[in-house]
């Protein structure tokens, strides 16, 4: 007897137990739970942690992230206004904020997130299909800092902008969440996070990019031919300055050393009639010792001046 | 302190578009702690992949607003700086609990299919100065020298006319003397260099012919024989 009402006892005490862990249930931090009965929402949405009742058997419980949570977008080939093709991928952080409306129109996360991904996606679509390239790159009318020769060859500025990247993601996001407002689930920031040309239009821009960089380095080339030409043309000029300047100063050096070396001679052989004749006699003198040698044949007149010194030796 | 570490070979995740809508090559690094763990662990799914998205998001924006040739050169050091800015005001704004230690730019380049034509600038740069420096060395190695042959050939104008002067004023000087000596007895004088040449000059003659006036008609002939033993000279 004892031993079956052990047993009862114990049975009783499995059946309370059970009803008291199927009717408690903890909340943590980073949760919220909402009571179904028979699927139905019950009351409230729990948001508070801690430990919970519920009737047990007829009601479930059903939590939910309170966190902020992560949606990344698929990479979506899309055309710009200005039609080029680009590869647009997108994150958003969003947080359900009314459990019990999520609850009935989303179901569960897997249900948001393909809600989510028809809404932004779409959003992001049509945004960037309204807008030029250059809209969704630049985020502001920032001047850029330019390289002089760089600028001079290839456009090395910023275009401006009307719109800019922030605020095409703002309203990507406001639309957004007006199509969201009645899904409980708040969107708190959508950004662009990678935007890439499509693979044809990849390849004209590196083309476009190494003609640009080849312009400049033919630009460069050229610099340093001209420069090189220019100090050139500068060390011919140079060259021939001071070599004519040289020869100019040697010859009128040597032009004025001739005159004194003839005012010289001139204030001598020309000061009266006796030194005239002392003179050419002198040189005529020294015109025959210059001029004779063994070779020479001397005819000389009987009646010439010389053969009558000759006479006189004899 | 974690890490989140971002190489090429995240394929897409390090090309991106410059505000000039050309592409270039960003790798970066962005290094964390957790500063508010309460924060970190119970207000955000997946803190840290949350991260990884800011981080390229904000770095997107910031190349898209330079030029490439701002992101490749000048602007690389702002570029860091202006990418941890915008990451840091991100993450306060999620709440992630995450303090940005550091954010460093290890890398930006042109993508790889561009890459030899930048490096072809650069090249081109190197020769533009080579080829300058080169005709600096050759005006460097001809001027100076133009310069010391012209002081040499002024200095030998002036060493000719110190000669020349010198030269007249000795030769005056001599003749001067004989002048003086000359004015005295003319004829004598004369006479006495004419012979004291003669002297000198009949010992190194050749033939020596003595004709009165009427053997004039005889220099002809004399000619001709000359002519011959000239011939006659060669001949041998």
């Amino acid at each position: 007897m004892k031993n079956v009402k052990g047993i009862g006892l114990l049975i009783a005490l499995g059946v309370v137990g059970f009803v008291l862990l199927n009717s408690a249930f903890i909340v943590n931090e980073k949760e919220q739970v909402i009571i179904t009965q028979f699927g139905d929402p019950k009351g409230e949405a729990i948001t508070t942690p801690g430990l919970k009742f519920k009737t047990p058997f007829l009601q479930d419980a059903n939590y939910f992230e309170k966190r902020y949570l992560e949606w990344d977008g698929d990479p979506n080939q899309v055309p710009t206004k200005d039609k080029v093709f680009i590869f647009v991928d997108t994150y958003a952080r969003w947080q359900i904020t009314d459990p019990l409306k999520y609850f009935e129109r989303l179901g569960n996360e897997r249900g948001a997130q393909s809600r989510l991904d028809d809404i932004l996606d779409g959003e992001t679509r049509n945004a960037v299909a309204s807008h030029d390239l250059v809209e969704l790159i630049r985020s502001s009318n920032r001047e850029a800092e330019t390289e002089g020769i760089i600028a001079d060859i290839v456009n090395d500025s910023l275009e401006n902008i009307q719109i800019g990247r922030d605020q095409i993601q703002e309203q990507i996001q406001e639309l957004a969440n007006q199509r969201t407002a009645d899904l409980g689930i708040a969107i708190l920031d959508f950004r662009f996070k990678r935007i890439n040309y499509a693979e044809e239009v990849r390849r004209t821009v590196y083309d476009r990019m190494i003609s640009e960089r080849n312009r400049i380095a033919d630009k460069f080339r050229s610099e340093g031919q001209g420069e090189a030409s220019r100090i050139n043309g500068e060390k011919e000029r140079e060259l021939k300055r001071i070599q004519s300047e040289a020869f100019r100063e040697a010859e009128t050096i040597r032009g004025k050393a001739d005159a004194e070396a003839a005012s010289i001679y001139n204030s001598a052989y020309n000061k009266t009639r006796q030194a005239r004749d002392l003179y050419s006699f002198v040189k005529s003198m020294e015109a025959y010792g210059n001029t004779i040698d063994k070779e020479t044949t001397l005819i000389i007149s009987t009646d010439s001046e010389f053969y009558r010194y000759l006479n006189s030796i004899d | 302190m974690n890490s989140s570490y971002r190489k090429a070979g995240y394929g897409g995740e390090s090309l991106m578009l410059t505000g000039d809508l050309n592409l270039a090559d960003v790798e970066w690094v962005v290094q964390f702690r957790i500063d508010n763990p309460y924060n970190y662990l119970f207000k955000v799914r997946n803190a840290d992949e949350t991260l990884r998205d800011i981080s390229e998001a904000a770095m997107r924006q910031i190349v898209g607003d330079r030029t490439v040739n701002e992101v490749l050169t000048v602007g690389r050091a702002e570029v860091a700086s202006e990418a941890e800015l915008i990451i840091q005001a991100i993450v306060d704004e999620y709440e992630l609990g995450i303090k940005i230690e550091q954010m460093v730019l290890q890398d930006a380049n042109p993508p790889d299919p561009v890459k030899p034509s930048f490096n072809g600038v650069n090249e081109a740069e190197q020769q533009r100065e080579t080829l300058i420096n080169q005709a600096r060395a050759d005006y460097n190695r001809v001027i100076p020298r133009a310069a010391g042959e012209a002081q040499q050939t002024i200095q030998q104008a002036e060493g000719y006319a110190l000669s020349r002067v010198n030269t007249a004023e000795g030769e005056v000087s001599k003749f001067n003397d004989l002048y003086s000596e000359y004015i005295k007895a003319p004829e004598v004088t004369k006479t006495r260099i004419f012979l004291e040449t003669m002297e000198e000059i009949l010992p190194r003659m050749g033939q020596k012919i003595i004709t009165d006036e009427k053997g004039n008609s005889v220099i002809p002939l004399l000619q001709l024989q000359m002519d011959g033993a000239k011939v006659k000279n060669q001949q041998n």
